[in-house]
């Protein structure tokens, strides 16, 4: 199926049919009209229970601009959630989600099948709620940060790094098997947990276009990866307007790493310290975000691809606005490793930043959003524009157009060097 | 003589004032009515919206509907109960279910409203900077006709007030009065005039007609199934009609319970994130509508 035949010519203007100047009889109700609502509205009016179930299915396309147009997406999902009370203090949620690779898809051909399929469970939890206390046992993701798009605390769950650049942030998360519990009190509150066997990114399979460049393939791997548990404590609190948050944890890294041995290649995950605040200010209708992190211990390569451990700082500052309906966002992420020596790979400080521009048309249903992200002090931005339509209350229909610019070959993105990309999404949800 | 004179007086002071009082004063009664009915209360609300079309007197959608339902609970809080809480859950359409929303508003112009949002495809609470009610522009209310200014009160001062007429307006007794917001308040409101038409007896509204800032007619909203309740007089519905675009809302109180039994702590961030804590209160405020 060409991917043309997915992109919807999404913006459209009502015409405005003004009326003109109308004279009144203020005591007369001629001028009244009555109302015949459909019968679709006077049931959903009766509706007081609601389905603990919801569904989407949706179908996107993807093609590779800027030389001969290629299909590098072409797949179909199906999510199936449930949420709802088991008892008078518990409450469940599913979350599952299962994708069709269809022929034409990089992950299907990387594979050289006709097509490929594969399933996540989001979120699958039980929640009790006991007096100042709530538990929660089961796959879960627990998002600690308030800048969003930086992982400066945000790190708690693996993440999906397939195709990085182009999964919807909300996708992004790995849930992992956690028990949490979070305790409330007037101006103070608590969130600790524990996950006995942490998960790691799940990264393009070798062969995939977006596969990283890899020197060594072909060398044995072993792979001496921790069985350690994760834990950590988060208090939070309110200082006048601002909210602040103080984290302590013990965490696995997501993304492993690889050092070059005489048997091969070892792949290990150092555990680490998590030290950290969380911070939110508003200013009338602007609200200044931080994230400051200081995690121990985190890998770095040096030349000969041997492997050392550095502390390293991380901060991020955000700041979101809403001017006359203008939603405007910008955040910077600063990354420094602490007592860099020569010789190792990368740069003693680097870092990211995010733009964004969002606004919506058409009485809500049309969004249109733009967004920068960049890297500092490495070559490499990220320009996109999106538009999404809700055509009514099941269907939603979605552009999004990604100009890529990556010239450092020692980027973690460097696999999506120049690529411009042109996506189209339907989705139905009930 | 004198007397007759005094007669005379009187029926000119009378005929600039509803039946001894000012347009200002019948204002004020009708947004501490409006007020009673925001403290305490439990509701289930449907909008429903749509482009619509018109034949002789009747109006009808010409499109789909898009229908919202939303689940609130209010507390007014504070010194003379004139700040407020408020929780609302969106219940349809799926796209939207679970969407969680909490503000903390305050009658000083100088507190900033405090508000939250949980987005459970985000997993996590959003804080949101609403600035103060003063700030902040009407904006539409879940994508309806409805805008944040059609729903206020509280601000009757920002506005001065003329009768234009008494009578009947549908079988009820009611004052037609304009509305006009004072030089201020002009910079915030989309409207240039108002005209309310107002129960006398019930000191609720029964219709408004609204005007841009051209002079143009602009919404016009109908007031239907006014019940009593707890003591208070409430529409059940009340019908938008923005007469530039031909769209319309139509907001349906499905279930409502005004002094309901609220734990402020239900109120909180808490009901954002902790599910089972917040059906459970839920659960009890659902058995306290009649």
């Amino acid at each position: 199926m060409k991917p043309w035949t997915f992109c919807v010519l999404l913006l459209g203007l009502f015409s405005q049919a003004a009326f003109g100047e109308e004279a009144f009889d203020l005591l007369s109700d001629d001028d009244d009209f009555s109302f015949e609502a459909p019968a679709s509205q006077a049931e959903t009016a009766q509706t007081v229970e609601h389905s603990p179930l919801k569904y989407s299915l949706d179908h996107s396309a993807s093609v590779r601009l800027g030389g001969p147009a290629e299909m590098v997406n072409h797949r179909s999902g199906l999510n199936l959630e449930y949420a709802g009370p088991l008892s008078e203090s518990t409450y469940t949620k599913v979350d599952v989600t299962g994708s069709l690779y269809w022929s034409q898809d990089h992950q299907a051909k990387t594979k050289k099948k006709q097509f490929d399929a594969d399933g996540l469970i989001r979120e699958a939890w039980v929640q009790k709620s006991d007096g100042q206390l709530s538990y929660k046992l089961g796959f879960q993701s627990i998002v600690w940060g308030d800048v969003e798009g930086s992982q400066a605390t945000d790190t708690l769950n693996p993440v999906d790094n397939r195709e990085f650049l182009f999964v919807d942030f909300e996708d992004v998360r790995i849930g992992q098997g956690t028990l949490s519990v979070a305790g409330f009190g007037d101006k103070f509150s608590f969130e600790a947990f524990v996950t006995p066997t942490p998960g790691y990114n799940k990264n393009p399979p070798t062969g995939s276009i977006y596969a990283p460049a890899n020197p060594f393939a072909g060398l044995p791997v072993r792979s001496d990866l921790p069985q350690e548990p994760e834990y950590g404590f988060r208090g939070k609190g309110k200082i006048g307007l601002a909210e602040a948050a103080l984290l302590l944890a013990k965490l696995t890294p997501n993304q492993s790493n690889f050092e070059l041995t005489s048997a091969g290649l070892l792949e290990t995950a150092a555990p680490f310290w998590l030290v950290g605040l969380n911070l939110n200010y508003p200013i009338g209708q602007t609200l200044l975000k931080a994230d400051v992190g200081y995690k121990t211990d985190q890998g770095i390569n040096n030349q000969t691809f041997g492997l050392v451990h550095k502390d390293r700082l991380d901060t991020a500052l955000g700041i979101e606005s809403t001017i006359e309906q203008h939603s405007i966002f910008a955040s910077v992420t600063v990354n420094n490793v602490m007592q860099w020596e020569p010789g190792l790979v990368g740069k003693p400080q680097s870092g990211y930043y995010n733009l964004g521009w969002s606004k919506a048309y058409l009485h809500d249903d049309l969004t249109l959003n733009l967004g920068g992200f960049g890297m500092l002090n490495a070559g490499g931005q990220i320009l996109n524009g999106q538009a999404q339509y809700q055509i009514n209350d099941q269907w939603q229909v979605s552009t999004a157009l990604f100009v890529i610019q990556v010239t450092d070959s020692d980027s973690p993105f460097y696999a999506f060097k120049d690529e411009h990309r042109l996506e189209c999404k339907a989705k139905v949800q009930f | 003589m004198k007397a007759t004179f005094t007669l005379i007086c009187l029926a000119l002071f009378l005929s600039g004032t509803a039946l001894g009082q000012s347009a200002l004063e019948v204002m004020i009664k009708v947004d501490q009515a409006s007020k009673a009915l925001s403290d305490s209360t439990f509701s289930v609300m449907g909008l429903s919206t749509c482009k619509f079309g018109k034949t002789k007197k009747r109006i009808k959608c010409v499109e789909q509907p898009r229908i919202k339902q939303i689940e609130s609970v209010q507390l007014d809080t504070g010194a003379g109960k004139l700040d407020s809480k408020a929780l609302s859950i969106i219940l349809e359409p799926a796209s939207e279910r679970g969407i969680g929303m909490l503000s903390f508003s305050y009658d000083d112009p100088a507190k900033d409203t405090q508000s939250w949002l949980y987005l459970s495809a985000l997993g996590k609470v959003k804080r949101m900077a609403s600035g103060s009610e003063e700030d902040a522009e009407p904006t539409a209310v879940f994508g309806s006709e409805f805008t944040t200014e059609d729903m206020e009160t509280g601000k009757v001062k920002q506005y001065s007030y003329k009768i234009l007429k008494k009578g009947n307006y549908k079988n009820r007794p009611v004052w037609v009065i304009e509305s006009t917001p004072t030089t201020q308040r002009l910079k915030k409101t989309r409207y240039s005039k108002t005209i309310l038409w107002i129960d006398q007896e019930r000191f609720i509204t029964l219709k408004v007609q609204t005007f841009d800032k051209s002079g143009r007619p602009y919404k016009r909203m109908s007031f239907s199934k006014i019940k009593p309740l707890a003591g208070h007089w409430m529409a059940h519905s009340i019908l938008i009609i923005n007469q530039q675009t031909n769209r319309l809302t139509q907001m349906t109180m499905t279930n409502v319970a005004l002094n309901v039994t609220v734990d402020e702590a239900f109120l909180s961030q808490r009901s954002l994130t902790d599910f089972a804590f917040r059906e459970q209160h839920l659960k009890g405020l659902r058995k306290q509508i009649k």
